[in-house]
């Protein structure tokens, strides 16, 4: 696992007013040029979630535990979320997958929050821990301006959590590195 | 090996971008999607011996050994030179459990043997089925019937003993 903080070098382009005079001048005292001139459009990043992070059904813990989704799909857990009889259920089961489009071969940096709530309308879990299968969360879109990626998260339960089927919604930012 | 990456989970760090995006970037040089996750807690599953049931083989002579039978239904029989004496009644063991509604699960229960203190007999189990179904309200029960070994050298008395029954979630 990589922790990385990092700080965001921005090139603030300064733009000088320019500020012309008028020629004064008589005809034929002038003369014409071409400048040249450049800009260079890239194309907005747009993220989209494509599937959810589902760790499926899981048998009330008697004294709490973890269950960890890794980036690949894969679950591991800790505490009572480990016996045999609480994570032995059928259920789909997933990491969360997004992809994006933007600039052809630009990097991109992954941005999540520390951790989020899922609830069942009363009771509620965390969810946190966020992990991405990029390396060092830095990934390089694809030529063809796309990229994908997954999302793992450890999803944390308490004793005697409340049954029912607990939802909630977690930010993941995207932004050119 | 497989390196994933913690994500920069700091709400701060969010903020500070959204800085930069604004004073500095067009629109387009970030963008958010909402991940959706989801997990369901499910009543445990538990099981309980109903209170008075046992596995009873009964009461017979052994003779030179042989077996005695309990069907999950509870019907004995005996094998070879074992016999049932009158008045012996048979009984296939009983549970039932709580849990998930019309849920699967698989039950597997053990070997054991009984002793009367001094000798011992060993029995085998059998569940009147390998696997089941929670009802919609989330229960069931199922018995266990087993097949017992008579060798023939058992001194008469009263044998007893355990064996243990186990229901997982499928």
């Amino acid at each position: 696992m990589h922790k990385i903080i990092r700080t965001i070098a921005v090139m603030a382009a300064c733009v000088g007013a320019l500020a012309g005079h008028a020629a004064m001048a008589a005809s034929g005292n002038t003369k014409t040029v071409a400048g040249t001139a450049s800009a260079q459009v890239t194309a907005p990043m747009q993220l989209v979630a494509t599937g959810a992070m589902q760790f499926g059904k899981i048998a009330q813990p008697v004294t709490g535990g973890t269950l960890t989704m890794s980036p690949q799909g894969t679950l591991t857990s800790t505490g009572d979320m480990g016996t045999s009889s609480a994570i032995a259920q059928t259920g789909t089961r997933s990491a969360a997958s997004f992809t994006l489009t933007g600039a052809p071969s630009a990097l991109y940096a992954i941005y999540g929050v520390s951790q989020v709530t899922i609830s069942n309308g009363a009771a509620k879990m965390t969810l946190g821990q966020f992990t991405t299968n990029v390396t060092f969360a830095i990934g390089q879109i694809a030529t063809n301006g796309t990229a994908a990626f997954s999302i793992g998260g450890t999803l944390t339960a308490t004793a005697g959590q409340a049954v029912g089927t607990y939802t909630g919604t977690f930010p993941i930012t995207v932004a050119y590195y | 090996m497989i390196m994933n990456t913690r994500i920069f989970g700091v709400a701060a760090t969010i903020a500070m971008l959204g800085t930069v995006s604004a004073a500095h970037a067009a629109t387009g040089n970030t963008s958010t999607a909402a991940g959706t996750a989801s997990a369901t807690i499910v009543a445990p599953i538990v099981l309980t011996h109903t209170a008075g049931a046992s596995l009873n083989f009964g009461k017979f002579t052994t003779g030179t050994g042989g077996t005695v039978v309990v069907a999950s239904s509870g019907t004995g029989s005996v094998t070879s030179d074992v016999g049932f004496v009158p008045g012996s009644a048979t009984t296939a063991d009983q549970f039932s459990l709580t849990g998930d509604t019309s849920r699967a699960f698989g039950i597997t229960t053990t070997n054991g043997t009984i002793s009367n203190g001094s000798k011992t007999m060993s029995f085998t189990t059998a569940p009147s089925s390998a696997s089941g179904t929670t009802t919609t309200s989330g229960t069931y029960s199922f018995s266990v019937g087993g097949t017992l070994t008579v060798v023939g050298t058992e001194t008469a008395g009263s044998y007893t003993g355990t064996y243990n029954a186990t229901v997982v979630y499928q």
